[in-house]
């Protein structure tokens, strides 16, 4: 069920650095400045099968966008965190924006072979990072990361660096983020912190591209 | 995941100022309002984001040839310690947006506010002497955020509010929460996150239309059994609390959702708790309970009248018994939707109650979950927040 990056015609993400012959770093300055700017150069960046990690977070974090243009995806629930999409990159990736309410969490998850950009757009977060179980006996799991995140900042994660919980700390504002994942995936793994047990479990929206979704 | 029946829907309005005005429908009794050709759809004066730290109310009431035309405040944002105790003029406001600024006060006069339905009072320096008594006049207001403030005490006024839908609290220093809630009966939503508070009361228990209850972030260890009856509730918080095993009643509710990450859970048996040997006069008490032998006021005192009519059920529901103070904890794993075990607090009237052993050592070899006894519990729970 899990798919790997290294199948042909798969999309391989590679850090360029100033490595590469141009030591073009120019795109250090690139300013999207709204959300559609954002989607057109992610876009143009999967035009070919070769992704420059540092460019897209590079892009992601250079976002700045407003609240007028995430409004359609913008959809609190009081009970618990909406994944609203933006946009399905023609398969090759997901840009969606998430909505906390107050001291809405999530679980503690892993992300399918897949890549995750997170963006806070408006408020704070605590990102959680917790190291894989060792799934030889039932223990509690192991803490290795904890940070705040403010506005306009970008996180960056996969299955290799481990898994983590987000959480709007908040009783009183609400957060909104945005999250791009490479490529897109449709159900993961949640964890128990007590116990380490692990669980697949499917992924919804609750809204594509401003469509509320019939769910259950 | 179903969301219709949550109050809180999508048209979130919340927070966001928006400086045009609100395109409400011309209302036929705002023929009677003389209102300039500009401002006849404008219910809304909007004053936010403005850093003003004083509200000149002159200015106010030339903003509008009526001050009856106004249904809503937008003064959010900005620096207010105070607000002018002539804000009673605008008697049609059924809002008024207050959240973050500096009040310290709040003046009587918006209790003559007969239409408010909606005060937002976030992030403001409100301490429980703030809110003046007469608040518990209005009696039509429906949503009251006081979230973000330095209250100590659960507001007494909003139990007088007979008509309030939706309490939000969070973030105050809230200890302690009276015996007070049976009024509170067509409340929706509360939450109470982020304060100290220890214990929930049983009258809780008496608010038949909550839907939403947040708990998350406080002292709690243990929750009333009346949360049984709370038959709407469909959103249950209870993270970031000191909850060990949760009361057995939660399985009774049709909740959609449970949170309960960063609570000590019990995960494995334990050795249990002393079992302090009930009195004569509890086993008294049993005896004659479980053998339903007659009594009244005129056979013996009336407060062991008292006395035995507070006797509780044991559990167990294969055992008749009863208890009264003396009881056995235990804790009973129940399976969620094949997923997760969750230990839930059981009272039984003696430590033989149980169908299965109470307790067993821990050893860090064995994999208690196997032991686990029962499901008589079935998939209630459509999604159980554990993580």
């Amino acid at each position: 069920m899990t798919e790997t990056l290294n199948k042909s015609n798969e999309i391989q993400l590679i850090h360029k650095k100033s490595f590469d012959d141009n030591n073009n770093t120019s795109y250090l300055s690139i300013q999207p400045n709204s959300l559609d700017e954002l989607i057109e150069l992610l876009h143009n960046a999967f035009s070919t099968n070769e992704i420059d990690i540092d460019y897209i977070y590079t892009i992601m974090n250079n976002y700045k966008g407003t609240i007028n243009e995430w409004l359609p995806y913008i959809k609190f629930q009081s009970d618990h965190y909406t994944r609203n999409l933006v946009d399905n990159g023609n398969g090759k990736f997901n840009l969606m924006i998430l909505c906390w309410a107050e001291n809405q969490g999530s679980s503690i998850h892993d992300h399918t072979n897949s890549h995750c950009f997170l963006k806070c757009l408006q408020g704070t977060l605590i990102e959680t990072r917790y190291a894989w179980p060792t799934f030889e006996k039932t223990e509690s799991m192991h803490i290795f990361n904890r940070v705040e995140l403010t506005e306009g900042q970008v996180t960056y994660i996969n299955d290799s660096i481990g898994l983590h919980r987000i959480e709007n700390p908040s009783h009183t504002e609400k957060v909104i983020t945005l999250h791009l994942y490479i490529p897109p995936f449709d159900h993961c793994n949640i964890f128990n912190e007590h116990t380490s047990c692990m669980n697949e479990i499917k992924m919804i929206f609750h809204s594509i591209r401003e469509q509320l979704t019939r769910n259950e | 995941m179903a969301t219709a029946a949550l109050p809180t829907g999508d048209d979130y309005e919340g927070d966001y100022d928006f400086d045009d005005d609100f395109d409400d429908n011309f209302d036929d009794d705002e023929e009677d309002c003389i209102c300039s050709s500009q401002t006849i759809f404008n219910d809304t004066i909007d004053y936010s984001h403005r850093n003003i730290s004083k509200l000149d109310i002159n200015e106010l009431f030339a903003s509008t040839k009526n001050p009856n035309c106004i249904k809503n405040f937008q003064l959010n944002s900005n620096m207010l310690l105070s607000i002018p105790s002539e804000i009673e003029h605008f008697q049609s406001l059924t809002t008024i947006e207050l959240s973050n600024n500096q009040l310290v006060q709040l003046p009587s006069e918006l209790s003559l506010l007969k239409n408010l339905k909606n005060l937002y009072l976030k992030n403001n320096f409100l301490d429980d002497l703030a809110l003046p008594k007469e608040f518990e006049q209005l009696k039509q207001l429906e949503v009251i955020n006081l979230g973000g403030n330095r209250l100590k005490q659960f507001p007494y006024q909003l139990f007088q509010m007979f008509n309030l839908k939706e309490i939000y609290l969070g973030s105050n220093q809230i200890t302690f929460l009276p015996d007070l809630f049976h009024t509170l009966i067509k409340v929706e939503v509360l939450y109470l996150g982020g304060n100290q508070i220890g214990n929930v009361p049983d009258s809780i228990g008496y608010m038949r239309s909550l839907v939403v209850l947040n708990l998350s972030g406080n002292r709690l260890r243990t929750l009333p059994r009346s949360i049984s009856r709370l038959t709407r509730l469909k959103s249950l918080s209870l993270h970031n609390n000191q909850f060990s095993a949760l009361p057995p009643d939660i399985i009774r509710l049709d909740l959609q959702e449970l949170s309960l990450r960063n609570n000590p859970l019990v995960v494995r048996f334990v050795r249990d708790l002393t079992y302090d040997v009930p009195t004569l006069k509890e086993l008294t008490g049993r005896t004659i309970k479980f053998h339903k032998i007659p009594y009244d006021d005129r056979s013996i005192p009336k407060s062991l009248v008292e006395y035995l009519n507070s006797a509780k059920s044991c559990l167990n529901p294969k055992c008749k018994g009863v208890y009264f103070e003396s009881y056995h904890k235990n804790i009973k794993f129940v399976d969620f939707c094949g997923k997760f075990y969750l230990p839930l607090l059981q009272f039984l009237c003696t430590p033989a109650c149980t169908s299965a052993p109470t307790f067993q050592m821990t050893s860090s070899e064995s994999d208690d979950t196997e032991n686990i006894p029962t499901k008589d519990m079935t998939n209630k729970f459509k999604k159980v927040l554990l993580g």
